[in-house]
């Protein structure tokens, strides 16, 4: 199993997909980062709840790794590579679990690049703006561990859901579409929280719960059976799959 | 124990029957080629064997055991499927190193294989800038990642310029020789005539030979070719016996009897003899032969 999540790793270091997608984040939080600093007051700015807020938009990341995972399941389906890895992997049930160990690992690593790029992005412009600097606070050092988390169980669930659609643009569409569309809906019968989009946030919020958000204890929970889900229906699909 | 084996194998996709109750096994240290018309059920039977499609009938054996419960897999039988299935931004080195780690192959490995396919210069380059044919090597060197003593490979020369089909065919020529088991599927019967000792043929999903490339041609023609200075007088006789023979050129005749009774008849007659041989059919005569002139071959 360990030579399995090493060579998922190893797949994921040796394409350019991880780059592009850290540069994304990057270019996302430089463009809202920016846009905030540059419309707030100083003294609005200069409160530690709103300079938290400055840097959430870190937990895009969270969304990008759903993709990382997508793209690293399901595209071995469009690469046809797929054979190849269950020609030295047979039992594919393994290879499932090694890829959403794998991408759960770089969904992290990726959530911690996106805070360490917000914080210092974000100081940067706040002290271009002579605003006093809050971003050591605990409210806002929080999101990071609560963006590692969030960001590592959205990549393994791309993984499943990945697996479940095989088809990478459409698994990213429906998961666009959910969230968007489906997800608010959820709303009418007062259920939303318990959408998967909802416990991720209430994982990111780390403590800062909106009352429309469930705990983190139980935003976690939910969110890891949504990843069990998606990893045991994905997984079941990859071991009925003839791969023709 | 064969190193691979199909017992009984079946395959249906929906109201499809892509492979119908195969069975036959490839004995280990020969080279077996698999012919078929395009659709025959090559691909999906050699997948069945591989582990990739799921029979829904029969056993795929490999050493004895389904593909999946092989303790070791990519060390038992490597397998070149399609050219095609790359990831087009990995370099072909780390295409190998990504297959050998998940084998717990040691990644040394993969610059011995790339050297062994002679594609050491270009092993950084990203895929998408091989050749066809690099592609169809890079395949090759994927196979021999674990030193497996089996080699399953689909269609291998498909798209590989004559260079290419050379190299391809001294390296299994090479990897036979040396011991190892080779199980060809091609529909290019020449490719195949000049490598297989044996063949097994489907057609519409249903096996119809497997024997030694020789038996099968000199079985399928069943004739014999007859020279003699007393052509038209060897041609009356063998009337007279119940054979009927036909004049090929001046002194020489085809009979359809066997060598003996044609010779037989000769002595017996006392006609001076030159050459008595069986008549042996090409292969691609023998396959128009079983396959009901049904051929696509592509070159």
């Amino acid at each position: 199993m360990t030579r399995l999540v090493r060579a998922e790793l190893l797949k994921l270091r040796t394409t350019r997909l991880l780059l592009w997608l850290g540069l994304l984040i990057m270019a996302l939080e430089v463009f809202v980062i920016a846009l905030h600093v540059s419309q707030d007051s100083v003294s609005s700015l200069a409160e530690t709840r709103n300079q938290r807020d400055v840097v959430s938009i870190a937990a895009v990341s969270a969304l990008i790794s759903l993709i990382l995972g997508i793209v690293s399941s399901a595209g071995e389906f469009a690469h046809g590579t797929i054979g190849q890895t269950f020609l030295v992997a047979p039992v594919r049930v393994r290879v499932a679990a090694a890829k959403l160990l794998a991408v759960a690992v770089a969904g992290a690593v990726l959530g911690l690049v996106a805070c360490a790029f917000a914080w210092g992005f974000g100081a940067l412009l706040l002290w271009a703006r002579s605003v006093p600097v809050h971003l050591a606070a605990g409210s806002s050092l929080r999101l990071i561990p609560g963006i590692a988390v969030a960001a590592a169980i959205t990549g393994a669930l791309g993984v499943g859901f990945g697996a479940l659609v095989r088809r990478q643009t459409g698994a990213i569409v429906i998961s666009l579409v959910w969230l968007l569309v489906g997800e608010p809906l959820l709303g009418v019968a007062g259920v939303e929280r318990y959408g998967p989009g909802h416990v991720i946030a209430s994982v990111v919020e780390a403590g800062n719960q909106s009352s429309d958000l469930l705990g983190f204890g139980a935003g976690l929970a939910v969110a890891l059976v949504y990843v069990a889900a998606a990893g045991v229906l994905g997984g079941d699909v990859l071991r009925r799959s003839d791969i023709t | 124990m064969a190193p691979l084996e199909a017992r009984g194998l079946s395959k249906r996709f929906g109201s499809t029957t892509a492979v119908d109750n195969l069975t036959f096994a490839v004995e280990a240290g020969r080279i077996t080629g698999f012919l078929g018309p395009n659709g025959a059920g090559k691909t999906t039977t050699l997948r069945m064997l591989l582990g990739l499609v799921h029979p829904t009938g029969g056993e795929a054996l490999v050493d004895g055991v389904p593909y999946r419960k092989l303790g070791d897999p990519a060390r038992t039988v490597g397998a070149v499927l399609e050219a095609s299935s790359y990831h087009p931004n990995r370099s072909g080195r780390n295409h190998l190193r990504v297959l050998a780690t998940a084998a717990g192959i040691p990644l040394a490995r993969a610059d011995e294989t790339l050297e062994q396919v002679e594609l050491s210069a270009v092993g950084g380059r990203r895929v998408e800038t091989y050749s066809l044919g690099m592609r169809q090597r890079l395949s090759v060197a994927a196979a021999l990642l674990g030193e497996p003593r089996l080699l399953v490979l689909d269609e291998p020369a498909n798209g590989l310029d004559p260079e290419g089909i050379r190299w391809l065919r001294n390296f299994l020529r090479s990897f036979a020789g040396g011991g190892g088991t080779v199980f060809i599927s091609s529909h290019v019967l020449a490719e195949v005539a000049q490598l297989a000792d044996e063949v097994v043929i489907i057609h519409k999903a249903k096996l119809i030979a497997h024997e030694s490339l020789a038996a099968l041609t000199a079985r399928t023609a069943g004739g014999t070719i007859v020279r003699s200075p007393e052509a038209e007088r060897l041609r009356e006789q063998l009337a007279a016996a119940g054979v009927e023979a036909n004049a090929a050129d001046t002194d020489e005749l085809r009979a359809a009897a066997a060598p003996e009774r044609v010779g037989e008849v000769a002595a017996s007659a006392g006609i001076v003899l030159h050459e008595l041989r069986a008549e042996s059919a090409s292969l691609e005569e023998v396959f128009l032969e079983l396959t009901g002139g049904e051929h696509d071959e592509a070159r």
